[in-house]
């Protein structure tokens, strides 16, 4: 599970990065509480921007993309398990 | 697999988790306590005087000043803040780790008015009213150096205040008052001594000598403070936060204990900035990276419930609604 955690938030960063310089998304400039939604937080931070929340919500369906096929081989090999295990009885 | 975390744990790992545990590391980090709360509340209350909704504009017109009087509620005085934290932290890290048994109140009050030395009370001939055009005389201490751009003075002076204060009292040349006498005094008394040291100290560097110390400090941390906002520390940063929270590290700790100082720096430089209406002066503050970059394993949490394995799906559906960060 390290390779999609470390690569998956490397792709957000350069997304991130390539958005904020071509001046696609605004620099977020206001604190806001850490422990609100990340979609809201973002509208928050950045001065009710709306790219910004399009933004992270892209790139909460990025991620997804990124963990699902990992997590589509962990599954299949606890499965495999799964299945020995009731076999042996 | 097993060799590249192997790696990770004996290469990277110890050296950046010594440097986070060295003793001024550690009151760095905790030099910024109490002051996020103010950085949140100061921001909503420019949210809401610089929201860029036309109809919102026109309908808070006549309040706008009295709104954006507390925005600067953080920002403005940070590095006096940052003075009172970091005495207090530099006290607990002594108490906590070498078992004194150091007073808090008294060397905090001293750390904060050795900062009003270095960043001196002074007199000009200035215009108070504003449109009028007579130089009145105006005593008062410039808000330059108080905001961020004195963060690492303020830092330095808490610290170096207590560590006089800390020597002088263990090296015992203070005043023992006789047995009789009620603790609130004798502990007056105490602190006589090593708060002359302090001041005395403090005098020479800023006014016999005429050291004007912020500037000297924030020039020589101006180039770290620039090279935190490049694309490459991006990219470094959140690769080490990641590759140490797989090892089993907490990998925000670490790498705030680097990076921590400058980013939270240049956070409130750009909240000065946008109040005054000018342009941002950074790019990649530790705001960028909260709103940008960590935006939670919710999807994780969410393609977790299409799973075939039950125990993922049935703990997955709540935990998706609420994962955000």
């Amino acid at each position: 599970m390290m390779i999609p955690f470390v690569l998956g938030y490397m792709i957000v960063a350069v997304l991130a990065v390539v958005l904020t310089m071509t001046g696609v998304i605004p620099v977020p400039v206001l604190s806001a509480p850490w422990v609100m939604p990340a979609p809201i937080k973002t509208l928050l931070a950045t001065n009710m921007s709306i790219p910004a929340m399009i933004y992270v919500l892209v790139a909460w369906v990025l991620l997804a993309a990124i963990f699902y096929p990992f997590l589509k081989a962990i599954e299949k090999q606890d499965l495999k398990e799964e299945m020995e295990a009731v076999a042996e009885e | 697999m097993k060799n590249l975390t192997n790696f990770v744990e004996k290469k990277i790992a110890p050296p950046l988790i010594k440097f986070s545990n060295l003793k001024y590391v550690q009151i760095m980090q905790r030099s910024f306590i109490g002051f996020t709360a103010l950085l949140i509340i100061g921001s909503i209350f420019l949210l809401l005087a610089a929201l860029p909704i036309p109809a919102w504009q026109t309908m808070i017109q006549p309040v706008y000043a009295k709104l954006a009087a507390a925005s600067g509620v953080g920002t403005t005085f940070m590095a006096l803040y940052v003075v009172a934290a970091s005495s207090y932290a530099t006290i607990e890290w002594y108490n906590k780790n070498k078992q004194e048994h150091l007073d808090f109140v008294a060397p905090i009050i001293l750390a904060i008015a050795s900062w009003f030395l270095v960043v001196p009370v002074q007199t000009v001939q200035t215009v108070t009213k504003a449109g009028s055009k007579t130089l009145v005389p105006f005593t008062g201490v410039a808000t330059d150096y108080m905001g961020a751009k004195g963060v690492f003075a303020a830092l330095l002076v808490g610290i170096i205040t207590i560590e006089i204060y800390r020597f002088v009292v263990n090296k015992h040349w203070t005043i023992k008052m006789p047995e009789g006498v009620p603790p609130m005094v004798a502990d007056a008394f105490l602190a006589l001594i090593p708060s002359v040291f302090v001041i005395v100290f403090w005098w020479i560097i800023s006014s016999v000598l005429g050291i004007n110390l912020p500037q000297i400090i924030m020039a020589i941390f101006q180039p770290l403070v620039s090279a935190t906002d490049t694309v490459a520390a991006v990219f470094t940063l959140t690769f080490l936060n990641r590759i140490l929270w797989s090892v089993g590290i907490h990998g925000g700790n670490v790498v705030g204990s680097v990076a921590g100082t400058f980013l939270s720096v240049t956070s409130v430089q750009n909240q000065t900035a946008f109040q005054a209406g000018k342009a941002l002066p950074h790019m990649f503050t530790a705001i960028f990276y909260d709103n940008y970059i960590w935006i939670g394993l919710a999807p994780l949490a969410f393609i977790m419930c299409f799973s075939k394995l039950w125990a993922c799906w049935l703990y997955q559906l709540p935990c998706s609604m609420w994962v955000s960060h």
